[in-house]
């Protein structure tokens, strides 16, 4: 009996080694049932005494087979699902996403933070007239100021290239009384030659806010909660003395450069810190210049958009913002 | 800007001096670092100094700032104890000075006689000088620059053997030509304030020296001028001339009258202890008059403290505005009497005080508020506009650019557009970078190009990108006589959709697709528009290209791009493929409200037919035949042009679909071929139009 059940043990494994398909397996499990059938009732004509120590090796041999059994169905299911399967780490090129600039994109960001605190929109004219552009940002032509912004003129010296985008706020100022808040995102212009720092014209948001009670602790909220907002609240904003003809007063704003973390290298010039906006209390000469009373209070502050896309994405060259090689933009 | 010796300043310092110390407080204070040399034993520091504080282009002013840090409340003297008799008697030095202009505040002259400048200057004068990047000349020289330096007042020095007759300062009346020290021509502009004596232009007042009265190895006799000229002419003269000197540079942002006598007084103790001489006892001085007394300001706790958003007290406010020198009286509590400091010219309104009180105090210790503020919120329809046609263009693929808004001079020839078109830009900047920044935008059609071949050129020859931005143009009746508009542009050129994944060959972009594109944007603002072929842009191929019209009124064009106009392009000959562009104005646009119409709930039919148009024919023209064969034409869409085998010269085959509903009742095929012969019959009688075979 014991040989008879080591041959049939055998005869089955062998069979079951060969089975590389369901329905071979099928066979198997079937000649498999047929001899534990053939078995038990071999094992039912045997003498008593025999029969527990027959049926304890039957039963070994169906609970280790079936075992088996089980295994070889787990291993051929795995193997025809890989049969089936369609490599889906392929993506065919049907959909791509186009991309926004940069310096949009930035710019929106700013833009939707501000218009979440409650800021409204303004645009003005790139062609601008020394008026706006200068005089009535307390500018006279023989300001020493204007050398910091070297302009481009259409007719000398009346007609001009924005230099800024605080004419578009004093134009706005011409038209509406207070409160209001205001920023005016956009080009402008100055005679800068084209280096890897350097583009003769550049992006800004500029925000004013005027109405009672505003105050530079305003400003600073302002100024930082959109940093927070749209960098994160990790960065690093420093406020320190300046100087602008229009507004007074002044206050340079720095963040911690990115590139070295605050350690001081190459692209912050060793400072740790990089200029990316100006800011202060509107000059009362300003408000006298657009017809409010001198005791109007306001805060203005103005963005230098070219370097945020610079800090954000680490974009080391700012004239690589100009020069749109597409498979850079293809990256964002 | 302003380079010292930091050995210097710590000489000069009554309270000793702590490097880093001094360049924290310039830091803290505005006064950035902008380059550091290394002396080994010193350093040369130099600041940058904001037009509104000339007061800080000298050691002494430097100094001042470092006392204010350290509330050390008293400024150093520099004036030497060296008697001087002033006097307005012009006649008192061996010339006579007269002047004669409203233009000068102060003129100090001095005469010291019998100098002998044949000697060395003092080594830590040189030391000193070439720290500031001043160049050693002779003793005299050196130091009259040395003085400018040490307290910010310019210094001229006249050799007095060498000038003719009266020493006489005026404005001058016409354009006058002047050489220079440094042999170069330059051209006075009208009103310049010219120091001339009875034979020659001697110098331009507070600008720059001639070579009459040079101060030579040779001089023996001198006449030293230390004088206070207006601002405006020094920036107006130094500006038209393009000479920007130490002095000028400080005398357009301001010098303090009060320097002109101590300026006089040190040159004449230094130049009498290294050269000798003797000093005429009495000195000249004229004085206008104005600019005289320390001047006073009031401001209030209350406006201070609501400027900043501090809550400052009167003891606080008072330290900090005795700290950098100026006079405080407070009687009530509240009323701020301020006295300020001569050598602060930037001080005018009680702003100017609130700015010295808010840095004393630190802008790091000002604590953010949020704005509680209410002020209407105003939709802006242009920048709406522009961010949903950069969300439509991201969701078509395309990539955006950014191009400079002038363009070169020669970009009107390179596109064929003639001087006669709408788009012709002719609007130069006159101190452009290069010719190639010189002409402000017509048209973003330079741009976008450019762009594309110069992508090309790094082999990527597959594009979709576009634009928002500004076009420029001439409007006599506007502002300054020019107008400004925003458009949107796009370029489309190579592989639309790739061979493979069940495409058989590269479909390519072709003029038609940006068709498609101005349809689908169209579509999404609700806005019905036509194309109509353009009257001559000769940026496009003939015949390839139209203008784009909505209500009438013409806002852009639209066209296969001419390849001749792709050649006027550096790399132009790369673009092997049809470029196709439009390019509208999107002022104005606004979006109405739809209403989904709901399906029938009746089966469609669908027909093709696949008719031979004549070229010049258009398809917004004869299609609503079709549709006003029957109310049940439902919709009549377009589905492939095709030109080449098969179909004769000058006819295109247009694959049409056509679907056919009844919201009330299932159609039959009956009915339907009724209507079919209505809209052959139509189109074949008004058209010309017949099936294709
Ligand atoms: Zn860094």
């Amino acid at each position: 009996m014991a040989q008879f059940i080591d041959d049939k043990k055998r005869e089955l494994a062998e069979k079951l080694e060969q089975s590389d398909a369901p329905d071979k397996l099928q066979g198997v499990e079937t000649a498999f049932r047929k001899v534990m059938k053939e078995l038990f009732a071999e094992m039912k004509a045997l003498p008593n005494e025999q029969k527990k120590e027959v049926g304890a090796a039957i039963n070994d041999f169906k609970k280790d087979f079936e075992e088996r059994i089980a295994a070889a169905k787990k291993k051929i299911a795995e193997l025809s699902k890989k049969d089936l399967a369609v490599d889906l780490t392929v993506p065919s090129p049907e959909f791509i996403r186009g991309k926004i600039h940069p310096l949009i994109r930035v710019g929106r960001m700013f833009e939707e933070v501000y218009k979440e605190m409650g800021f409204s929109i303004a645009y003005g004219p790139e062609i601008e007239n020394d008026r706006h552009n200068y005089e009535m940002l307390n500018m006279p032509y023989y300001h020493p100021a204007r050398d910091m912004q070297d302009t481009f003129y259409l007719e000398y010296p009346k007609v001009l290239l924005r230099s800024h985008t605080s004419c578009v706020q004093v134009r706005y100022m011409l038209e509406h009384k207070p409160p209001f808040m205001i920023i005016s995102p956009g080009v402008v212009y100055r005679v800068d030659e084209i280096d890897p720092q350097h583009t003769p014209c550049f992006y800004q948001v500029e925000g004013l806010v005027v109405g009672e009670g505003i105050n530079l602790a305003n400003l600073k909220w302002a100024v930082m909660e959109s940093v927070k907002r749209v960098f994160g609240p990790e960065y690093k904003v420093k406020f320190s003395p300046c100087y602008y003809p229009y507004t007074e007063p002044s206050a340079a704003v720095d963040m911690g450069c990115i590139m070295c973390g605050g350690k001081g290298c190459r692209t912050c010039k060793g400072t740790g810190w990089m200029r990316v906006a100006g800011a202060g209390m509107v000059h009362p000469n300003v408000f006298e210049a657009v017809g409010y009373s001198r005791e109007t209070v306001g805060f203005a502050f103005g963005w230098g958009l070219n370097r945020l896309p610079m800090l954000y994405y680490k974009i080391l060259e700012m004239r690589k913002l100009f020069e749109n090689e597409i498979s850079l933009w293809e990256q964002l | 800007m302003f380079k010292f010796s930091y050995n210097w300043l710590k000489a000069e310092s009554e309270i000793g001096a702590d490097y880093d110390g001094l360049l924290e407080w310039l830091n803290l204070q505005g006064f950035e670092i902008a380059s550091i040399e290394d002396y080994g034993d010193d350093k040369a520091v130099e600041i940058e100094v904001k037009a509104n504080r000339p007061d800080m282009l000298s050691v002494a002013g430097v100094l001042r700032e470092y006392y204010a840090g350290r509330g050390r409340r008293e400024t150093k003297n520099f004036t030497p104890d060296v008697p001087l008799e002033l006097t307005d008697d012009n006649g008192v030095l061996s010339h006579r000075i007269v002047v004669d202009s409203k233009d000068v505040h102060r003129y100090c002259a001095a005469e010291i006689r019998g100098v002998d400048n044949t000697g060395e200057t003092p080594e830590y004068i040189k030391d000193r000088l070439m720290k500031s990047g001043i160049a050693c000349i002779n003793p005299i020289v050196d130091i009259s620059n040395y003085v400018l330096l040490q307290i910010g007042q310019p210094i001229h020095i006249f050799d007095a053997d060498k000038v003719k007759g009266d020493i006489r300062i005026e404005n001058v009346h016409a354009p006058t030509k002047f050489t220079t020290l440094a042999s170069t021509e330059i051209e006075l502009p009208t009103g310049a304030l010219l120091i001339s004596d009875d034979e020659n232009p001697l110098c331009v007042a507070g600008i720059i020296g001639g070579h009459a009265p040079e101060v030579t190895a040779e001089t023996k006799n001198i006449i030293i001028e230390s004088a206070n000229f207006d601002h405006i002419i020094e920036r107006v003269t130094s500006k038209k001339t393009h000479v920007q000197t130490a002095a000028s540079y400080r005398f357009e942002r301001g010098v303090s009258p009060a320097t002109a006598l101590p300026g006089a007084l040190i040159c004449i103790k230094m130049i009498t202890e290294l050269c000798g001489g003797e000093y005429n006892k009495t000195g000249y001085m004229y004085t206008d008059g104005t600019s005289a007394g320390p001047q006073t300001i009031t401001v209030t706790k209350k406006r201070i403290n609501s400027v900043l958003g501090s809550d400052l007290d009167i003891p606080q406010i008072c330290k900090y505005l005795n700290d950098c020198f100026f006079g405080t009286e407070c009687d009530d509590g509240e009323n701020i009497k301020i006295t300020v400091p001569d050598f602060r010219l930037d001080i005018e309104y009680d702003v100017d005080i609130i700015e010295e009180v808010g840095r004393m105090y630190g802008y790091h210790n000002i604590e953010p508020q949020p704005i509680k503020l209410y002020a209407p919120y105003v939709e802006n329809p242009v920048n709406k506009n522009a961010n949903k046609l950069r969300d439509i263009m991201v969701g078509f693929g395309f990539i955006e650019v950014l191009t400079y808004g002038f363009i070169p001079g020669s970009a009107m020839q390179m596109l064929h557009i003639k001087e006669d078109s709408e788009y012709y830009g002719d609007i130069k900047i006159l101190n452009p970078l290069n010719n190639f920044y010189e002409l402000m935008r017509p048209s973003l059609a330079y741009g976008l190009i450019s762009t594309a071949v110069s992508n090309m050129s790094v082999g990527k020859n597959d594009l979709r990108i576009f634009e928002v931005g500004k076009r420029f143009f001439r409007q006599k009746d506007h502002e300054d006589g020019y107008n400004e508009k925003n458009v949107f542009a796009a370029l489309m050129t190579g592989v639309k959709l790739g061979r493979g994944f069940g495409i058989a060959k590269d479909a390519k972009f072709s003029v038609y697709d940006a068709v498609s594109l101005l349809d689908a944007i169209m579509r999404e603002f609700n806005i019905k528009y036509e194309i109509r072929p353009t009257d001559g842009l000769g940026m496009f191929e003939q015949g390839a290209g139209g203008d784009i019209y909505v209500n009438g009124r013409r806002i852009g064009y639209i066209g296969k791009i001419d390849p001749k106009v792709l050649l006027e392009f550096e790399n132009g000959k790369l673009a092997r493929d049809d470029a196709a562009y439009l390019e509208f104005c999107f002022e104005g646009f606004e979006e109405t409200k739809r209403s989904i119409e709901f399906d029938s709930a009746y089966p469609s039919v669908t027909r093709e037919y696949n008719f031979l148009v004549k070229n010049g024919l258009h398809f917004t023209d004869y299609s609503p035949e079709i549709k006003a064969a029957s109310d049940i034409v439902v919709n009549v869409s377009p589905r492939d042009v095709y030109v080449g085998a098969g179909v004769p010269k000058g006819f295109t085959s247009v694959l049409i679909r056509v679907e056919y509903n009844d919201p009330t009742r299932t159609l039959d095929f009956e009915e339907i071929a009724q209507v079919e012969s209505v809209f052959l019959k139509a189109l074949s009688d008004k058209y010309g139009i017949t099936i294709k075979l």
